[in-house]
């Protein structure tokens, strides 16, 4: 029995770790609603002064500060709470260089399969 | 009253105070532009559209206009209303909130808007025709009633365009479920030109299908060159591209010539658009589908937020959607949600795809002023 001897931790520590690793990519789910409400869903004892900030209706700004703020993504001018009114996604230019040239033909064949030219059994597994 | 901060999602925030009957007041708009604070004429023309439609409604505005305090009255719509949206903002800016708050009105809403049909900054008039139409279509179970006619197109910065839009009551929403994406069958699109010479139209959907017939050969793309009367006062030309699913989801694209609008804005468009022929919009219209579709979602990005509205004002069900990465307007969308109706969304990453599914209870909004028969 070699596992009971040294190895045997080591393999010990492996044995859950495809298990734990995938435990921790089902967080993100959890990290997306608090990026999207604050922190409240998930800070339990962690009570601090921007949770209650956000609790009260008002003050709406500050949710999500810790997650990296969208409002800082786009460009609409001003503050923060400025950005611009609208829907629409609005392409900056760097955005669009993956379709341009050879890295283009090779983002195209990777979305070969969104379309009904492509593979079927591949596209229906989304 | 609910506190708001900000000019930011201004529209969004009327509507649903006035869905839900609750008075908010928003401050701090623009206090920090040193040069011009407070609200813009195209926010002022909304709110002059806010009190057409509706009855009893009250807003206060503070002297330098930081500072509004507005409390809804009753949705009350009717037919023969006409409105001048001005020049700042395209008519997509005035449509977008009609199209929800005229399902709760008390008569059927038939309105004339006037003004930049089509413009680089909101939705055009072909993208509401073409796919949010059809998306409320598809997720409010109506049939007929539904309409966007373009009488005449008007491009920025002169405008002249005017487009009818007639919608009809509901008495409450459906419930949504659309998880299928499907995989794209075709692509049609709208290549429009406006006192320019028709060709350009063509060379457009050249741009286009030069990159997406790589992927697929049904790409089709109507033309429409108009001139005299039904172009508007300004020249300008567009595309806008639509990909259909096979599962019948809509997703869209457009990109057209920006023409600057002031003086001061122009020397930042030199540089951003240093390319402005015609093959070149097509093609980058074409990326941007083919963005979207890599992003994948039941919706494009532009219409996430509208998706999300309508889940939320549904009835008290389980309402769920599959979203491609949230855009900033959506997750503000999704805060305004929870603090006017209550609905948290829940959230669910499928890693493989990067696509998001969102799940709620919708607040079961009613129309208040339809009788029950």
């Amino acid at each position: 029995d070699d596992d009971s001897e040294g190895m045997g931790a080591a393999a010990r520590w492996k044995a859950g770790m495809a298990a734990r690793t995938s435990a921790f990519f089902s967080e993100r789910a959890s990290d997306l609603a608090a990026f999207v409400y604050g922190k409240r869903a998930v800070a339990d004892a962690a009570g601090d002064d921007d949770f209650e900030e956000a609790a009260d209706g008002g003050a709406r700004a500050n949710d999500g500060k810790g997650l990296g703020d969208v409002d800082g993504d786009d460009d609409g001018g001003g503050g923060s709470e400025d950005t611009l009114d609208t829907c629409r996604v609005l392409a900056r230019p760097e955005a669009l260089t993956s379709w341009r040239g050879d890295a283009g033909a090779e983002t195209l064949a990777a979305l070969r399969n969104r379309f009904v030219t492509g593979d079927w059994a591949e596209g229906q597994r989304r | 009253m609910l506190k708001f901060k900000g000019c930011q999602h201004f529209r969004q925030r009327l509507v649903c105070a006035t869905l839900s009957g609750r008075a908010i007041r928003i401050d701090d708009i623009r206090a920090a532009d040193p040069e011009s604070p407070g609200l813009r004429d195209f926010e002022a023309s909304f709110l002059r559209l806010l009190e057409k439609l509706t009855n009893g409604c009250v807003v206060e505005i503070n002297e330098t206009g930081t500072s509004l305090r507005y409390r809804p009255g009753v949705v009350v719509c009717g037919a023969g209303l006409s409105h001048d949206c001005g020049t700042s903002r395209s008519i997509g800016y005035f449509l977008e909130p009609l199209l929800v708050l005229g399902l709760y009105g008390k008569k059927l809403l038939s309105i004339t808007l006037r003004g930049v049909t089509n413009d680089e900054t909101d939705p055009g008039v072909d993208t509401f025709r073409t796919v949010t139409l059809p998306l409320l279509r598809k997720t409010l179970g109506l049939d007929d009633g539904l309409e966007l006619r373009v009488v005449s197109r008007g491009a920025a910065p002169s405008g002249g365009g005017e487009v009818v839009l007639r919608l009809p009551l509901v008495k409450q929403l459906g419930p949504i479920k659309m998880e299928d994406e499907g995989m794209v069958k075709r692509i049609r699109g709208v290549a429009y030109s406006m006192k320019v010479s028709p060709q350009v139209t063509n060379r457009m959907v050249d741009g286009a299908r030069g990159v997406l017939n790589a992927l697929l050969a049904d790409v089709y793309v109507f033309t429409d060159a108009t001139s005299g009367a039904a172009s508007g006062k300004s020249p300008g030309y567009g595309i806008t591209l639509v990909a259909e699913t096979t599962s019948g989801c809509l997703l869209s694209a457009e990109s057209c010539y920006a023409a600057r609008r002031s003086e001061e804005s122009a020397v930042e468009m030199v540089e951003q658009h240093q390319q402005q022929v015609p093959e070149d919009i097509g093609t980058m219209a074409a990326h941007l589908l083919l963005e979207e579709v890599r992003r994948g979602g039941v919706v494009d990005g532009g219409h996430q937020g509208l998706l999300l509205l309508l889940c939320a004002l549904g009835p008290e069900e389980a309402n769920s959607v599959r979203l491609g990465p949230l855009t900033p307007h959506a997750v503000r969308t999704l805060r305004h949600l929870r603090d006017f109706f209550g609905v948290t969304f829940s959230l669910r990453t499928e890693r493989s795809s990067g696509t998001i599914f969102a799940t709620c209870v919708g607040a079961n909004v009613r129309n208040v002023s339809r009788r029950v028969t």
